[in-house]
């Protein structure tokens, strides 16, 4: 009886063992985002990208798995940072356009222009798409985003045609004179939270540079060749007006010690007529808006500044600014299967499915949109997105150097409380420009 | 201690390995580390290019640097007065016959350094809101609705609270020291300097202050230390701003290091910070000596 027992466990033992190496060996690939669970709770978009990795694992299981870590935005930037510079990157990572200058020089991520000019799918493509993870002209990226706007101004018409405006204004000079009636009430015009420095130069600033300068000065800015300058009139100008506004009442008092979602809040118990946000606060406003507020808001245009004439004055700034990337030291068929991942993964199946499910804008033009039981808000950001899509006009913070995104950032706080004279702010950031070349 | 019962030199250094390994581990090989990185060009990924001095060259000559120092200079001397000041005012006061239940003032005292400075700054950024804080409430509520202003985004007082906030947090830190510092001294000193007519300033001045002058220097060095890597309450309060008026040079090394992503620089910085915090230190352990030392002959 012994024997027989010993004889069947001895036999069930090498089975197990046996099995594994009768399998096929199934790819794991680590990838590192900030989708995390309550981002997933929050938003659509982050429910979508969710959704898209359960998707690629089911229909890859046994043959290519990735295992996600999620954190924290802010802590994902500094942790990656670190990753980088100790060499030691995950398969997959999510790569922020103004990371690609320094992670390219430094052979971090895989070279993935041939897989991208063999995609059957590349025409489906927004344009614009991968312009801001190509550098020397490759393509180090896969975008998972919509060219999405980030500088919108959300109103309440209400209390715009009660301060006796029937329409939204046109130009900033208007705003300013509003200003006087709405501080009257006791309420500021425009929200805006800039502690975290970077919602000023993010939502205001890239459109209206623009409108003072031109994309042409831009991108000679990018190209570093000498022919643009921070000091040139029309940036100075832009920070002119900058100043301007710090100046004019239209603010909240606490403009530079509040954060975005502070002001977003703000915008949304219907405390300030107007907020200037991105794509995101749409989500935010549908979500969290009181009623009434929710009812009225219409989104719109940046106002034209005063003397601002470089640019289109209907110009708006946008980006596809967040890409997955691959990690350079993959080789063989892990490489090839992690390249494969990062096209796949909000690829054509996640596109259709934000465009069935919650009626959003994607990386990818989808044949069907859902329009019923979606939000009249969104469909509304649809519209001007949608039309603003192939403007070119970029945004700061994903395409230039950070080094220089953090003077501007820190200088620009300053401009707006009216410590720091506009022109001594260009030429810090131009001093930031000049050692980088 | 009976020799019998004594551990071997032996055992003390075995048990000794594992806590002064994690320590060494931790703390002193990154600063090897960051002296090493901070001779080099380093910018966000593993290639490094020697640079010789160019980072330190670069560092005498940044005034954001400078003024951050400034800054970490005004909260150590506000630290000073008020944290030390005012612990010894407390200690003074329990230690006196007249205190009642001074076991919880003591852990009344003490609990806010048990919080997280994030919690504690976060906390005070709220009674610092313009709209909806206390501070901004009770001044309306007064009448003083003029004196109103959105204080952390006002660069000439965003400083100047959050050391408020920095002082409050740990007065019970350097209570409690001093207060077991006192009962290293005999309570007969002050009953005879109290039956001489000597009246509490006096006690205070001549008598304590004198015998805890070791207490003091340690005292003093825990402070300058402290307020030298200020980073938590600044960051959570102001982020270093409006622009840098708030800024303090840890939160400076960290934000060239990993928004400008300029890790060589940083590690300059670091150093930077090291050596400006013990000349400081060693600066006034020299004063008081010099101070103290008049006194004693």
């Amino acid at each position: 009886m012994k024997k027989i027992l010993a004889l069947v466990l001895t036999l069930i033992l090498v089975l197990a063992l046996a099995t594994p190496v009768m399998a096929e060996e199934e790819i794991k690939l680590t990838f590192s985002n900030f989708n995390t669970e309550e981002e997933i709770k929050n938003n659509a978009e982050s429910a979508g990208r969710a959704w898209a990795l359960d998707h690629f694992n089911e229909l890859n299981a046994g043959k290519v798995q990735i295992e996600s870590t999620a954190m924290s935005h802010d802590d994902y930037a500094i942790k990656i940072q670190a990753q980088a510079a100790a060499d030691d990157l995950p398969d997959l990572f999510f790569l922020k356009g103004s990371w690609v200058e320094n992670f390219a020089e430094n052979d971090l991520m895989a070279d993935l222009t041939e897989y991208y000019n063999a995609l059957p799918v590349k025409d489906s493509y927004y344009a614009g798409e991968f312009k801001s993870a190509t550098f020397g002209g490759k393509i180090y990226g896969t975008p998972m985003q919509f060219v999405s706007p980030t500088s919108l101004m959300y109103s309440n018409k209400k209390l715009w045609a009660d301060a006796g405006y029937e329409t939204i204004p046109a130009t900033f000079d208007e705003v300013f004179a509003a200003a006087k009636v709405f501080n009257e009430k006791g309420i500021p015009t425009i929200a805006l939270g800039n502690k975290d420095n970077w919602p000023y130069e993010s939502c205001w600033i890239s459109c209206l540079g623009d409108r003072f300068t031109g994309t042409a000065w831009f991108n000679g800015i990018l190209a570093r060749d000498g022919s643009a300058k921070f000091t040139d009139p029309a940036f100075v100008d832009m920070l002119k007006f900058t100043k301007a506004l710090g100046q004019s009442g239209t603010l909240n008092a606490d403009f530079n010690s509040i954060s975005h979602d502070e002001s977003i809040s703000m915008y949304n118990q219907g405390k300030s007529a107007s907020l200037v946000s991105g794509y995101w606060a749409v989500a935010n406003i549908i979500g969290n808006a009181t009623p009434e507020v929710k009812e009225n808001t219409v989104i719109t245009l940046l106002p034209q500044p005063a003397g601002a004439a470089g640019g289109d004055p209907n110009s708006l700034s946008n980006a596809s600014g967040w890409f997955v990337a691959v990690n350079n030291k993959l080789e063989g068929a892990k490489r090839e299967a992690a390249i494969k991942a990062a096209f796949e993964l909000y690829g054509v199946d996640y596109c259709d499915h934000m465009a069935l499910t919650y009626g959003m804008l994607s990386p990818m033009k989808v044949k069907e949109m859902k329009t019923e039981g979606v939000d009249p808000l969104t469909i509304a950001y649809n519209e001007i997105a949608g039309a603003a899509a192939a403007s070119g006009v970029p945004v700061y913070d994903v395409e230039l150097n950070g080094a220089i995104i953090d003077v501007m950032n820190k200088g620009l706080q300053e401009v707006l409380a009216g410590t720091l004279e506009p022109e001594a702010l260009a030429e810090m950031i131009q001093v930031e420009q000049d050692a980088l070349s | 201690m009976n020799e019998r019962l004594k551990p071997t030199k032996r055992i003390f250094f075995a048990y000794l390995t594992a806590p002064i390994a994690v320590y060494v581990f931790t703390v002193i090989v990154p600063v090897f580390y960051a002296v090493y990185f901070s001779f080099f060009k380093w910018k966000s990924g593993p290639k490094k290019t020697f640079d010789g001095l160019t980072n330190y060259q670069k560092l005498v000559n940044d005034n954001v640097f400078w003024s951050s120092f400034q800054n970490n200079m005004f909260l150590t001397f506000v630290s000073i007065i008020g944290q030390i000041g005012f612990a010894f005012l407390f200690a003074m006061m329990l230690n006196s016959k007249f205190a009642r239940a001074k076991r919880l003032h003591r852990t009344l005292c003490y609990f806010p350094v048990t919080i997280s400075a994030v919690v504690v700054a976060y906390i005070w950024s709220m009674i610092y809101n313009y709209d909806y804080g206390l501070l901004n409430y009770f001044l309306r509520q007064a009448g003083l609705g003029d004196f109103v202003k959105p204080w952390l985004s006002d660069p000439d007082f965003a400083l100047k609270f959050i050391s408020l906030t920095i002082v409050w947090q740990y007065i019970g830190y350097y209570m409690v020291i001093l207060i077991s510092a006192f009962t290293s001294i005999d309570p007969n000193i002050f009953e005879m300097a109290e039956i001489d007519g000597a009246n509490a300033w006096q006690r205070a001045l001549h008598i304590a202050l004198p015998l805890l002058k070791p207490t003091f220097v340690v005292m003093l060095t825990l402070c300058i230390s402290g307020n030298m890597k200020t980073f938590d309450h600044v960051y959570v309060m102001t982020g270093g701003g409006p622009g840098n008026a708030t800024s303090v040079m840890a939160l400076y090394a960290y934000s060239i290091s990993f928004i400008r992503n300029n890790m060589g620089y940083g590690s300059a910085l670091s150093i930077g910070l090291l050596v400006l915090s013990l000349a400081v230190i060693m600066g006034t352990r020299w004063g008081i000596n010099r101070l103290f030392a008049g006194k004693e002959a």
